[in-house]
């Protein structure tokens, strides 16, 4: 009886080695046992975040954004299917989400579309807005109408204040519009941005973005940018002739997440071997030995 | 007219004095630098795709051996940017302990570059003065979280081990005595005019070029910019301490070893207020639910290391694992100098020059 016990014992210690080794679970009728613990907890994730979403579609109604998240969700369909399973628990996810996304697909499922930390602009805080208005949001404005007048009409898409951050300004800049915004940033007297201090990519799976975190070491003023591209051929213009700092980070996001920067000096590989296949940071990399 | 002929020079990866397994070819016209060129990857082990499936406890570990002369900077960017992204307050004794192995561990990494840096350029007894004091950091360390060198030591809400008895007293010992030796060092080193012969005026760039390649640290403040973030952008317990931020003028290999120097002194004050104030009890971790989720939002959190501004980007989407994690690494912002440094120096100036921008490789290639 106690032998018995032990050997189950044994066994669902063994599921339990094989999950954490994040072996293919497709193959592994065996670990259904395992699922109900896990599914109660990832749907209640789940129903919650879209919940999240819901909420947030009605308080923000901009046409501007609601078009983009059209956009990003059917696009997001399409990309579901060639992403591999991690592992059982994923795949449910992914199930769900893509029933989900085929229920309601006029609300905007694309979660990973929005940054919930930014409240909306100016004129719609005023409207519904529980939270109080950031200290910076006079600032805010002010950076969005310089840019208006000497940048462009239409560069910035997006804008919001990223209180947990400081209250950080954060914009999300139209592509065709950055060099020359980057380059204002710079010189502007008000701003001076003359410090990257860091830049990243990022795959946000409907589409790919770089960050670009600024200060201008005399102004103390810092502002956080957001610059997308789209999948397929991912281009955006290189900063490095503004920045040098931006040359070898350029070339990082470059090897790990395939995007171009236009008029860089060397876009070449820095962290991968030269003859690496694919970006290892983009989430549908596909490791040549997914057990490792 | 002689010309001799060019020579490509592969230097490193392994070469001691490249600090690790970092690789720079240069091109020589005679022992005159004509170009250089950084290869990197060696050590790259994907530390940001490999937290993509990690949950935030489980990430600390790798910042350890990012920078592993400064783990303990490492750690605390981290859960940093997690408990700022959650509201999560840190119990006082819990921050208190942070902030004095910080600042333990910036003599203790100012301490292994001193000491490495000199046997660069040539002098061999330094090194072993150096690791003879860090010796009693890391003691003191394996006494606290039971590591030497990855200590993995801080958790998202406060720290995983308390003190144990005596251990405040002892870093208060080892103040006095680090002071007493750092002189002594200075009267060894600092004025060798062989030493001052290899180093002053060499490597040197002027403010605007450092600001531009986003240097930051001692290679930022060398030319005398006044950026640190302890004092500029304030984190933990800082502005309750007396300190100085020490600067250089000239922005040369000599301005950033004064400045090391200096380092060391001030966190030595710092270490001095802190353990006078160390409250005497108290809690070591603050309320953290169990399973660490942080709401949906972006942060960019950062720090002074001892190699300058480390910081850590978090993008979460409301789960346990982030969806992007990405650390800005000191080592590699400041590394892209180099080649620029380099030409039209001479070979032995490349291990001096190298040596003075302070890096380690653990974090250059992340």
């Amino acid at each position: 009886m106690s032998e018995d016990k032990n050997q189950r014992e044994e066994k669902d210690h063994k599921q339990e080695q094989e999950q954490g080794h994040k072996l293919e679970q497709k193959s592994e009728p065996s670990s259904t046992p395992h699922e109900p613990s896990h599914e109660p907890l990832q749907q209640e994730a789940i129903s919650s975040s879209t919940q999240d979403v819901h909420s947030q579609a009605i308080s923000q109604e901009e046409k501007v954004e609601t078009a983009a998240l059209h956009e990003t969700a059917n696009l997001e369909q399409k990309q579901t299917p060639p992403k591999p399973p991690a592992n059982a628990t994923d795949t449910e996810a992914a199930k769900d989400k893509s029933k989900n996304d085929t229920k309601a697909t006029p609300t905007p499922t694309g979660s990973a579309k929005e940054r919930p930390a930014k409240p909306p602009r100016a004129a719609k805080s005023a409207e519904a807005v529980p939270e109080e208005p950031s200290p910076l949001q006079p600032l805010l404005d002010q950076l969005l109408e310089g840019i208006k007048r000497e940048v462009a009409e239409s560069a910035v898409q997006s804008a919001g204040i990223n209180q947990k951050n400081g209250h950080l300004i954060t914009l999300v800049v139209a592509c065709e519009h950055w060099l020359r915004l980057a380059e204002w940033l710079k010189h502007d007297p008000a701003w001076q941005c003359n410090y990257l201090r860091n830049l990243s990519g990022v795959d946000q799976e409907s589409y790919l973005e770089v960050v670009y975190h600024l200060i201008g070491l005399s102004t103390r003023r810092e502002v956080a940018i957001h610059v997308r591209a789209d999948c397929d051929s991912p281009s955006i213009p290189s900063v490095t002739s503004l920045w040098e700092a931006a040359n070898w980070n350029e070339r990082e996001v470059y090897d790990l997440f395939g995007i171009h920067f236009s008029d860089h000096p060397n876009l070449t590989r820095i962290m991968m071997p030269d003859q690496w296949v694919g970006h290892p940071l983009r989430k549908d990399y596909e490791p040549l030995d997914s057990e490792v | 007219m002689i010309r001799t002929e060019e020579l490509l020079l592969n230097v490193g990866p392994q070469h001691p004095s490249t600090h690790g397994v970092f690789r720079i070819i240069v091109k020589l016209d005679g022992e005159v630098i004509t170009d250089a060129t950084p290869v990197m990857g060696y050590l790259h082990r994907g530390t940001e795709k490999l937290a993509e499936n990690l949950n935030y406890t489980q990430i600390i570990p790798y910042t350890d051996r990012m920078d592993y002369v400064s783990a303990m900077t490492n750690n605390y960017v981290l859960v940093h940017a997690v408990e700022k992204l959650m509201d999560i307050e840190v119990p006082e004794r819990a921050e208190f302990l942070r902030l004095i192995v910080m600042e333990l561990q910036r003599v203790a990494s100012h301490l292994v570059w001193w000491g490495t840096y000199l046997l660069d350029i040539g002098a061999m007894s330094p090194f072993l003065y150096a690791f003879r004091d860090r010796e009693i950091i890391v003691d003191l360390f394996n006494e606290l979280c039971g590591a030497r060198l990855t200590y993995n030591y801080m958790r998202v809400g406060g720290v995983k081990w308390d003190a144990p008895s005596g251990w405040i007293d002892k870093v208060r010992d080892f103040i006095p005595h680090m002071r007493k030796r750092l002189d002594e060092y200075d009267r060894l080193v600092s004025g060798n005019e062989i030493f001052l012969a290899r180093i002053k005026g060499v490597g040197q760039y002027d403010q605007e070029t450092a600001i531009n390649y986003g240097l930051s640290g001692a290679n930022l403040r060398s030319t005398g910019v006044d950026w640190d973030l302890r004092r500029a952008e304030p984190y933990s317990l800082y502005p309750r301490f007396e300190f100085d931020v020490p600067l250089g003028s000239k922005g040369d290999c000599y301005d950033r070893y004064v400045i090391r120097i200096q380092e060391i002194k001030e966190s030595l004050r710092i270490l001095e207020q802190a353990v006078a104030q160390f409250p005497s009890s108290g809690e070591t971790m603050g309320k953290v639910p169990r399973v660490i989720r942080p709401p949906e939002g972006e942060i960019y959190a950062r720090i002074e290391s001892p190699r300058g501004e480390i910081g850590c980007y978090i993008i979460s989407k409301g789960k346990a694992e982030p969806y992007r994690l990405k650390f800005r690494r000191p080592s590699f912002v400041n590394l892209q100098i180099l080649p620029k440094l380099l030409i039209g120096e001479t070979m032995t100036n490349l291990i001096t020059i190298l040596g003075g921008v302070d890096i380690v490789v653990g974090e250059v290639d992340c």
